[in-house]
């Protein structure tokens, strides 16, 4: 199906023509949620996405069709998304998520600031992540996709997807370790 | 071999106060109408973007090339005049203004072995796209389109406005829904049966469903499902009008 889409997409001869419309028709929700599981903050969303696609104009050519071509959009992602990160550290705290992006409108007030709060502390977690595991633990334990998918989506063996979500649950604890560690060195002053 | 318990649902050796924090975190969030428009126009630029960026290097090249074929014509005609000072040290003996000359010299057509790059129209278009791609300085596709591409920008930059009015709009549907119905009117006088229709329309069903006005946004809910029924709104438009199976 998606094969018989990018044979329309992408020129007869596969190389470089390549109907960046009809990818971004096909594909933007995809590229749109990922950059966000790599951790592409709001800002950057649109810029980040927007790379993506000019990488894709100047790549598709390499592109084998030995794997799906979201396994490759994402890996695309992955890169993008890194460089994105290494600028969002240098300029981190120049934004606050709004709380209207975070939470069920319906929320009380009381909800509203818990979840602010719960996300932006997960948020420094996750920062602190390596990009493979992140992605996969925020597919697994957020999104709650099934490892066998995120090996499909990711192009890797299920067994990788298990050690990455191991490792991830690891590095996780260990952060969330030291938090703790800080906030009660900061309480016992 | 079956996935493990996952951390939120109380699996494995969750440390204490990550589930309730996995509880709470968002789902990544999806893409407005009025992003899918702005990315849609900005990504439409791309090809055009990246041409004006191999045309630059072509024209790079070309300069090269006529620097090139220049200084070897120099050492040819400097060996020529003085022989047995070439067979020491040609490139030292050689005029430092012929030198400066070649430095000086504009492209000259007709020594370019590359016609391509001479008969390119986009050739001489200054990279200003390209250049800021290269530096991941935030883009502004729109406004540094090439000239010879006056077209497809006039789309975006259509496309553009029919998003700002959209954004415009959804940003405010929460709090104003009456606002926004006012603003997607404008869209609608303005555009008609613009690019961004569809999104135009499903943000109206959802403003007139929050006033309550149902047999309204029931209706227009019906136009929409019977003219977009392939639309990927339409189960949102379905969840809105309350219908969806």
């Amino acid at each position: 199906m998606e094969r018989a889409f990018d044979d329309e997409v992408l020129s007869p001869a596969g190389e470089t023509a390549v109907d960046l419309s009809a990818v971004h028709a096909e594909h933007a929700d995809f590229v749109w949620i990922t950059l966000q599981r790599f951790g592409v903050a709001r800002p950057d969303l649109e810029d980040a996405f927007q790379d993506v696609f000019i990488v894709i104009q100047r790549r598709i050519a390499s592109f084998d069709w030995a794997c799906p071509l979201t396994t490759w959009i994402f890996a695309v992602c992955r890169r993008v998304a890194s460089t994105y990160r290494r600028r969002a550290d240098r300029d981190r705290g120049r934004h606050e998520p709004l709380a209207d992006e975070l939470t069920d409108p319906g929320s009380s007030p009381e909800e509203l600031v818990a979840d602010h709060q719960a996300q932006a502390r997960l948020d420094r977690m996750l920062d602190g992540m390596d990009l493979d595991r992140r992605a996969v633990f925020v597919m697994f334990e957020i999104e709650e996709m099934p490892c066998a998918e995120i090996a499909a989506m990711v192009g890797v063996p299920l067994g990788t997807v298990y050690s990455r979500l191991h490792a991830a649950r690891k590095e996780i604890a260990k952060l969330l370790e030291k938090e703790q560690a800080f906030a009660a060195r900061r309480g016992g002053r | 071999m079956s996935d493990p318990v996952r951390w939120k649902q109380g699996g494995g050796d969750a440390p204490r106060g990550l589930d309730d924090l996995l509880r709470r975190a968002p789902l990544p969030r999806a893409m407005s109408a009025a992003e899918r428009a702005r990315t849609a126009a900005r990504v439409a630029q791309v090809p055009a973007a990246l041409g004006s960026g191999i045309a630059w290097a072509a024209w790079m090249k070309g300069i090269a090339v006529v620097a090139g074929l220049g200084v070897a014509s120099l050492a040819a005609y400097s060996l020529d005049h003085d022989r047995h000072a070439a067979i020491v040290a040609p490139l030292q003996r050689l005029p430092a203004d012929r030198l400066r000359a070649v430095d000086l010299a504009p492209p000259i057509p007709a020594v370019v072995t590359t016609p391509e790059v001479v008969n390119d129209p986009a050739a001489p278009t200054p990279p200003v796209i390209a250049t800021a791609i290269a530096r991941g300085q935030p883009r502004s596709l729109g406004h540094a389109a090439p000239l010879d591409s006056a077209a497809p920008a006039t789309d975006a930059d259509t496309l553009l406005r029919e998003a700002e009015l959209l954004e415009k709009a959804r940003a405010g549907i929460s709090r104003d829904p009456a606002a926004s119905l006012r603003v997607l009117d404008a869209h609608r006088e303005g555009f008609g049966d613009g690019q961004l229709t569809a999104e135009r329309e499903l943000l109206a069903i959802d403003a007139l469903a929050r006033q309550g006005r149902t047999a309204e946004a029931r209706a227009r809910g019906g136009a929409f499902l019977a003219r977009f029924p392939k639309s990927p709104y339409a189960d949102q438009v379905r969840r809105i009008l309350g219908t969806n199976p």
